[in-house]
């Protein structure tokens, strides 16, 4: 009886966690690209869920955006404002007519920037009714996700998509801000669009042609599971194509930028290796990458395509652009399969993508010059994220909505640099053998959902318990600096063979969880012990056969998070050759600087 | 052989004022570094974190002292502020009797009450020309930056080695626009040095009238003198890598220490190398005072 019901237990977990067992609904787009209007015009249908009851129904404008100096997403965007109050070419979405199983409802529709209603009188029960709207999108020229830059495209939001229905029945329509990504749910995208047939089309899947002439192709693309359909478009693309494990990888760029294939080659092959060890194999059978003029923007992610912005000019002297295509990689795992609502809680994406950002580029390039090496100057991913900790300790929690932060530094240094060690800290707490179990575990049950912290949360007590999750949930919603300091060590002898020693290991922040630190002695010998933190100040006294030479909290570096390193070791043979060779190297410069300053 | 190279052996009678030159701008750049080792050696003496400092220059450990000590840096850059102001005004007093030796051909004969004496005589022409530089600087970086951005578009399309190559190549154009201006600010203080009864105005002029013509030979010359001083930096920096790397410890920093200050006098006897030709070349245009004295030849019948 017993084997009877585990084999249908785990007959049900096999049908639950493959990715058939899941169904999406279809999105159907027919659209055409008129290049010399640089418009789309189109349709865009689907049908409305069959549950919970609904009396409207909500849609996503996102080009509207790009509609003037007073949108929400220009406001910390200056550089794209200055652009398009400039050329004054804004982009907008303007909606025709919108059909309910074929009954014109536009006189319901109402508009607010990106956020578009429906509230047809008097019906009730729309559930399971097919949305019909016809759409024309004017690109805006120059942008970040959606614009044209001569004969080149990048159409990402181009079309009305469908708001997200919640399960109490209302709708989750977002603003977009400064910060904000697209959201979106999950659907299989049937798309049916006719481009002039000289330029080449970049997408997640390859598309059918459906018809061809001269001037105009048809193309059809059908793609799916997936929260957006995004294309690039240039007459000037060439493609490269490899496969890596069973993945096509195809690379969509311009003759100038060919040498930084390579680059971009290794980058996603060790993204692709080290994420299917850690959280699970990639998704689908392709990933495109493009290149492409980004304006305040290093790259974007959408799923199955990449979009990179041009190298051009760029000395290629350190890993800077390999670690940006690590990034974008690493969301197609976060972001892509996992989609946690990027409006709400950014963290949960590019917090953690940041983190397997970290991850490969130390395992791959190693940990001390990883991002540069030049001139005995050594540079790591790390020193990039580590001085926005103490910047922005006290900015306010991790779990922050994108329309909470302030300005760059608050959005980028909390989310993208602390949270990222925010999350290492939760990793290493983890250890690695149920970090790993957790990695997979998350992306398998959260693959084509969207995941809250909570859901995080709760994982994280599932597999590491309570006294992690505890922790982990301070460091995502609790602010302030964390630091772990060691000193006032002393030594007395106090005969031949016992030497009595006392320093004071103390903490900042919230952390309550138990520390490892380790003794040196003058002999030779490690003695290491575990500090259970009750107060902020504890002094400890220790006898050892010889005295401390060093000490050092936490050694292995658990708590990635920890403001200060320089207070987490002490010696007691202290040395200043380090300062004065730091001072050498600056009295050299000022003498440089005098130099060229008073000509001798 | 260019007759820059023949005032190479002027260096050797210049020695003494080479190596008070050095010393002044050493003092100066200690006085200033000081404050730094002090702020530095109270975190990093007692931790064992910044040891990595002895082998490479590990980033990180300037990230965790910037991270914690940021509030230090404004002060820092205040005092090499401060520094730099002192330095630009002792040099101005200097000057005086800097061009006065070589413009005068006299160098290694001036005695010193004749080097300070000049000194003090010109002062306030050379802070006047220093504050009529400081002007053209203004003006001239942002002219210059606004030309390299104009042909930046050129290379807008290379990237990798050839874009390396070409941001070498704007920051040469850049250098030889200062270069140009600074060697302007020489013709004017050599121009100062021949003439000291006249006022700036004519100063200037006259410094222009030997500047036009000779722009491109002084800045061949000043090219000349520069390269064993650049080689002598590359070198230098190559070697303190090694040894901090190789030795590491206080014998490593030592090493250092001595390298850096080799390059630190060669840029010195650098400049001075080339105003020793300059001086030379502005002496055989405009003699001004230095020239010598008419004598009256009686032939008997």
């Amino acid at each position: 009886m017993m084997l009877y019901r585990s084999c249908i237990k785990a007959i049900l977990i096999l049908l639950l966690s493959s990715p058939g067992a899941l169904s999406f609904d279809t999105l159907r787009v027919e659209a055409s690209l008129d290049t010399l209007r640089k418009d789309i015009s189109g349709t865009v249908s689907y049908n409305l869920p069959m549950s919970p009851e609904l009396s409207g129904f909500e849609f996503q404008l996102y080009p509207n955006v790009y509609s003037s100096e007073d949108s929400p997403y220009l406001k910390d965007k200056n550089q794209l404002k200055n652009i398009l109050s400039r050329s004054k070419k804004w982009g907008e979405a303007v909606i025709d007519s919108v059909y309910l199983d074929g009954k014109n409802v536009s006189r319901y529709l109402d508009i607010d920037y990106t956020i578009a209603v429906v509230s047809p009188e008097g019906q009730s029960k729309l559930n399971g009714k097919e949305v019909k709207i016809f759409f024309r999108t004017r690109l805006a020229e120059m942008a970040d996700r959606l614009f044209y830059y001569g004969n080149n495209y990048l159409l990402d939001g181009w079309f009305p998509f469908p708001a997200i229905l919640k399960d109490d029945g209302t709708w989750y329509n977002p603003v977009y801000g400064s910060f904000s990504e697209l959201v979106g749910g999950f659907y299989q995208f049937e798309i049916d669009l006719h481009i002039p047939t000289d330029l080449k089309v970049a997408a997640a899947v390859s598309p059918a042609i459906v018809n061809t002439d001269d001037t105009l192709t048809g193309y059809h693309f059908s793609f799916g599971p997936a929260h957006d359909f995004a294309l690039a478009l240039s007459a000037d693309y060439l493609i490269d194509t490899s496969r890596i494990g069973d993945v096509e990888v195809m690379i969509y760029y311009r003759d100038f930028e060919r040498s930084a294939l390579d680059r971009i080659k290794t980058a996603v092959n060790n993204s692709l290796e080290y994420m299917a060890g850690r959280a699970g194999q990639y998704m689908y059978d392709r990933l495109t990458l493009v290149m492409a003029d980004l304006v305040e923007a290093g790259g974007i992610e959408m799923p199955g395509f990449i979009v990179l912005g041009s190298p051009r000019g760029g000395t290629m002297f350190s890993r800077y652009y390999e670690s940006l295509v690590i990034h974008e990689t690493v969301h197609q795992w976060f972001y892509g399969a996992v989609n946690s609502n990027q409006i709400e809680n950014p963290w949960m994406d590019e917090a953690i993508t940041n983190f397997f950002t970290l991850k490969i580029v130390e395992e791959y390039w190693g940990k001390e010059a990883n991002t540069l090496d030049f001139a005995g100057m050594k540079f790591s991913e790390r020193d990039q994220l580590r001085p926005f900790l103490i910047i922005t300790a006290d900015y306010g929690p991790l779990n922050r909505p994108t329309y909470s932060f302030v300005d760059n530094t608050d959005y980028f240094g909390s989310i993208y640099s602390r949270g990222a060690l925010i999350v290492e800290t939760i990793d290493n707490l983890l250890t690695d053998s149920l970090s790993r179990i957790f990695w997979s575990s998350y992306y398998r049950e959260y693959k084509y959902k969207s995941p809250t912290p909570d859901d995080f949360l709760e994982l994280i007590g599932e597999i590491g318990g309570e006294e992690i999750k505890t922790a982990s949930e301070k460091l995502i919603y609790g602010a302030g600096e964390i630091d772990y300091t060691v000193s006032n060590l002393t030594n007395d002898q106090k005969d031949s063979v016992t030497c009595e020693s006392s320093f004071i290991l103390g903490k900042k922040g919230r952390i309550d969880l138990p520390v490892e630190y380790c003794m040196v002695l003058y002999n030779g010998d490690t003695v290491c012990n575990v500090w259970k933190p009750e107060n902020n100040l504890e002094k400890i006294t220790v006898q050892l056969p010889s005295p401390i030479l060093e000490i050092i909290i936490d050694p292995d570096g658990v708590y990635a998070i920890d403001g200060n390193l320089l207070n987490n070791s002490i010696t007691f043979r202290t040395d200043s050759s380090p300062a004065l060779r730091l001072s050498s190297g600056v009295m050299f410069l000022v003498e440089s600087l005098l130099s060229f300053l008073g000509g001798l | 052989m260019f007759p820059v190279l023949n005032q190479l052996r002027g260096l050797a009678a210049l020695r003494s004022m080479w190596f008070f030159l050095y010393l002044l701008k050493a003092i100066i750049a200690l006085l200033v570094s000081i404050p730094f080792f002090v702020t530095v050696d109270s975190i990093l003496s007692s931790s064992i974190f910044g040891r990595s400092l002895l082998q490479t220059w590990d980033m990180s450990v300037f990230v965790e002292l910037f991270s914690i000590k940021g509030d230090a840096v404004a002060p820092l850059l205040m005092t090499v502020f401060i520094g730099a102001i002192i330095y630009i005004i002792l040099m101005q007093f200097i000057n005086g009797g800097l061009y006065y030796a070589v413009v005068s051909r006299k160098f290694g004969q001036t005695s010193r009450r004749d080097f300070f004496a000049e000194c003090g005589a010109n002062i306030g022409t050379h802070i006047k020309i220093t504050l009529i530089m400081m002007i053209v600087y203004a003006l001239l970086i942002p002219a210059g930056m606004f030309f390299l951005n104009i042909i930046s578009f050129a290379g807008g399309n290379i990237m990798g080695t050839p874009a390396l190559l070409f941001a070498l190549f704007r920051l040469l154009i850049m250098l030889i626009i200062l270069t140009a201006a600074s060697i302007y600010s020489d013709s004017a203080r050599a121009a100062a040095a021949a003439h000291p009864d006249k006022g700036l105005k004519e100063i200037l002029r006259q410094g222009s009238a030997f500047y036009k013509p000779r722009l491109m030979r002084m800045l061949l010359a000043y090219t000349i003198t520069y390269l064993p001083f650049i080689m002598i930096w590359l070198v230098v920096e190559w070697l303190a890598l090694n040894v901090t790397g190789g030795f590491g410890g206080m014998i490593g920093i030592i090493i250092e220490f001595i390298l850096f200050q080799i390059a630190a006098v060669s840029r010195v006897g650098q400049k001075l190398w080339f105003l020793l030709f300059f001086g030379h070349e502005y002496h055989s245009v405009d003699p001004g005072r230095f020239l010598p004295e008419q004598t009256e030849l009686k032939f008997e019948v």
